[in-house]
């Protein structure tokens, strides 16, 4: 035997046994695929199941509700309804469905967890009005066309063998695809067409006409046009952007919004309701402040410092007196702090205005300013007064008068609560309606939790608004 | 003829030993992470800032902040997912999260600052609940929604 054979020999077999390797890693690589797209179509299928199961059941709860008449049993229906409807957002949250999908069906579950919210705390007083069942019986024709038709859908998927991993992004837009129209997704198209939508808001409205439930969004960029003042321009957003800034002249300022602009060949109009103004350290190029003027009324509506901050050098107390000074500077009267974290060297303030009535000080909520405070020098590198712009007025005199005393608002607390803070406030609850409530926060019994809790007693009837928890979860509750 | 058969058989040994050196699949090594204050967060705030640092790594300050007002308005609003990381993780909506990128390192601090910011309201977007990559669009759905305004690379909508 000589080398060349010994050679020729070796090649062939090495060859041979990295064509075997080759093979076996392709085959493991097709089974693990398998899996994992079987895995997903599993999951995706749970989804739609349950989406099924549950639009099921809520048909059921419904009719349920309009049959019951014991207190104790509506409460608890309603809870079922309540779950019910939520878990059918959540399991449509699941699906490979593209923006804009099911936007009526999604509408509809929204205005189910709202209206029965609503109901659940009218039950514990009495039953149900007239006008109440009149709204679920709405909602439950609504469903039962949802389950009707879910149902059907299913059906069709099954038997045409459907795969959900197969669509990635399901676009539900009958308008565009034309072979889609024989898929079982067109039912789902036909099924959100179908709900109505519309009367649905309309009875909701009629019900609810001074709020009482959010029944329509705020658009800001609408609510921001309507802001009193005259209309600024570029230059003088400029100017006033100036005001907020330490050393204003170290500063080179351009405007970044576009009025117009260009995507794929066409040409889209902007909305947006501010002149954005970004302000360049001459001598520093990494800090970059970024500005809002509103174009009508000409007022800050935010900043946004983004210079990296070198450490705690001041305290917190310091942090908050410094954010109630720029305030005030800049014509933000009367405003005090209404909490304050720190998260790491950044201090996070907010402030809320307090006006004053007879020998009352009513700190004003809805009209509070969001501050960070830099700790290593004491300056604001950020501020967002959007709150503050479109509520600030005075209240009228008689709206912060409180009927009873702040002790005898404490005998309602439970002894549970170990109270740290007190004060009057005006806050709005759920619908937007603004009331004066004595605002108690403290910590539960022996310092079990972390978490602080916050309970309003309405200082007009007496009566227990709100209580719910107040943290900001944002650092590590590791210990 | 010898040298021939020694040349291939050593070229062969290199060229598998290359293979399986980069077969192997990504080991994902974190960098050190001394002082960096996205170890302060708690895990739901690092999903955001991860998701954050993979969307819009590259982007001015404020458009970090915007794409994180975008996923806090997508939580109260009714079409989408109700919890943050129902937001973040619904099938699809951020390629980045879907292809896995969000891990791939670890958030600057400048991020995490972007992150507490849209977590506390800050929102320069006023409302949206959309935002592409003007270069990358594929279909006209997104010409039918209300543009708000453009940072960096994004276009906002409503």
């Amino acid at each position: 035997m000589d080398f060349k054979t010994i050679g020729i020999v070796m090649l062939v077999f090495a060859l041979a046994a990295v064509g075997y390797w080759g093979y076996n890693q392709y085959g493991a690589m097709q089974n693990v695929q398998k899996d994992l797209e079987s895995e997903l179509n599993n999951r995706y299928e749970n989804a739609f199941q349950g989406l099924n199961h549950h639009i099921d059941a809520l048909e059921s709860e419904l009719g349920t509700v309009m049959v019951a008449q014991a207190a104790d049993n509506l409460s608890v229906n309603l809870s079922n309804i309540w779950r019910s409807a939520y878990s059918a957002q959540e399991d449509i949250g699941q699906l490979p469905l593209s923006d804009s999908s099911l936007d009526n069906t999604k509408s509809m579950l929204h205005r189910i967890l709202q209206y029965t919210n609503h109901l659940d705390k009218k039950v514990v007083d009495g039953g149900l009005s007239d006008k109440d069942k009149k709204m679920l019986n709405s909602f439950y024709k609504n469903v039962m066309v949802a389950n009707k038709n879910l149902e059907g859908i299913h059906d069709k998927m099954l038997q045409k063998n459907f795969k959900w991993y197969d669509k990635k992004r399901v676009k539900m837009d009958s308008d565009a695809d034309q072979q889609y129209s024989a898929s079982p997704l067109a039912g789902l198209v036909e099924l959100d067409k179908s709900l109505k939508l519309d009367e649905i808001q309309k009875e909701l409205e009629a019900i609810f006409p001074d709020g009482g439930i959010e029944l329509n969004d705020r658009d800001i960029t609408l609510a921001l046009t309507e802001v009193q003042g005259k209309t600024v321009n570029q230059k003088q957003a400029i100017q006033t952007a100036k005001r907020f800034i330490n050393n204003p002249e170290q500063y080179k300022y351009n405007i970044i919004d576009k009025e117009q602009l260009k995507v794929n060949g066409r040409t889209i109009e902007t909305h947006l309701p501010a002149h954005s103004i970004q302000a360049t350290n001459k001598n520093n190029k990494n800090e970059k402040v970024y500005i809002d003027v509103s174009k009508k009324g000409g007022q800050v509506i935010s900043l946004l410092n983004s210079r990296a901050t070198k450490g705690k050098k001041i305290t917190e107390e310091q942090a908050e007196a410094k954010a109630a000074e720029f305030l005030k500077k800049n014509g933000y009267e009367h405003m005090e702090v209404v909490s304050s974290k720190p998260f790491n060297d950044i201090a996070m303030i907010v402030l809320a205005p307090v006006q004053k009535a007879g020998q009352y000080g009513v700190i004003i909520t809805p009209d509070s300013v969001s501050t960070e405070v830099a700790m290593d020098n004491g300056e604001v590198i950020g501020f967002n007064g959007i709150e503050y712009l479109l509520h600030h007025k005075d209240r009228p005199e008689s709206m912060l008068i409180p009927k009873f005393s702040m002790e005898e608002a404490k005998k309602k607390i439970s002894s549970n609560l170990n109270i740290t803070h007190e004060r009057l406030v005006i806050d709005t609850h759920g619908g937007g309606k603004e009331v004066l409530c004595y605002e108690f926060i403290g910590e539960i019994g022996d310092g079990q939790g972390d978490a602080n809790y916050r309970v309003h007693i309405n200082a007009i009837t007496g009566k227990e608004e709100v209580v719910h928890g107040v943290d900001d979860d944002f650092y590590k509750n590791v210990k | 003829m010898k040298k021939l058969a020694v040349f291939l058989v050593v070229m062969l040994l290199i060229g598998t030993g290359v293979f399986f050196y980069y077969a192997q699949p990504e080991a994902n090594i974190e960098e050190s992470e001394a002082a960096s204050s996205f170890q302060s967060l708690s895990p739901e705030m690092q999903l955001f800032a991860r998701t954050l640092d993979a969307e819009a790594r590259g982007e001015p300050y404020i458009g970090q902040v915007a794409v994180g007002a975008v996923i806090m308005n997508r939580i109260r609003d009714s079409r989408f997912p109700n919890t943050l990381s129902g937001v973040i993780y619904q099938p699809w909506a951020f390629t980045a999260v879907a292809r896995g990128h969000i891990w791939e390192e670890t958030p600057s601090d400048q991020i995490v600052k972007a992150t507490l910011a849209a977590y506390r309201g800050w929102d320069p977007t006023y409302g949206c609940v959309y935002y592409y990559n003007a270069a990358k669009v594929e279909t006209n759905w997104i010409f039918s929604r209300k543009t708000v305004r453009t940072i960096g690379k994004h276009i906002f909508a409503k």
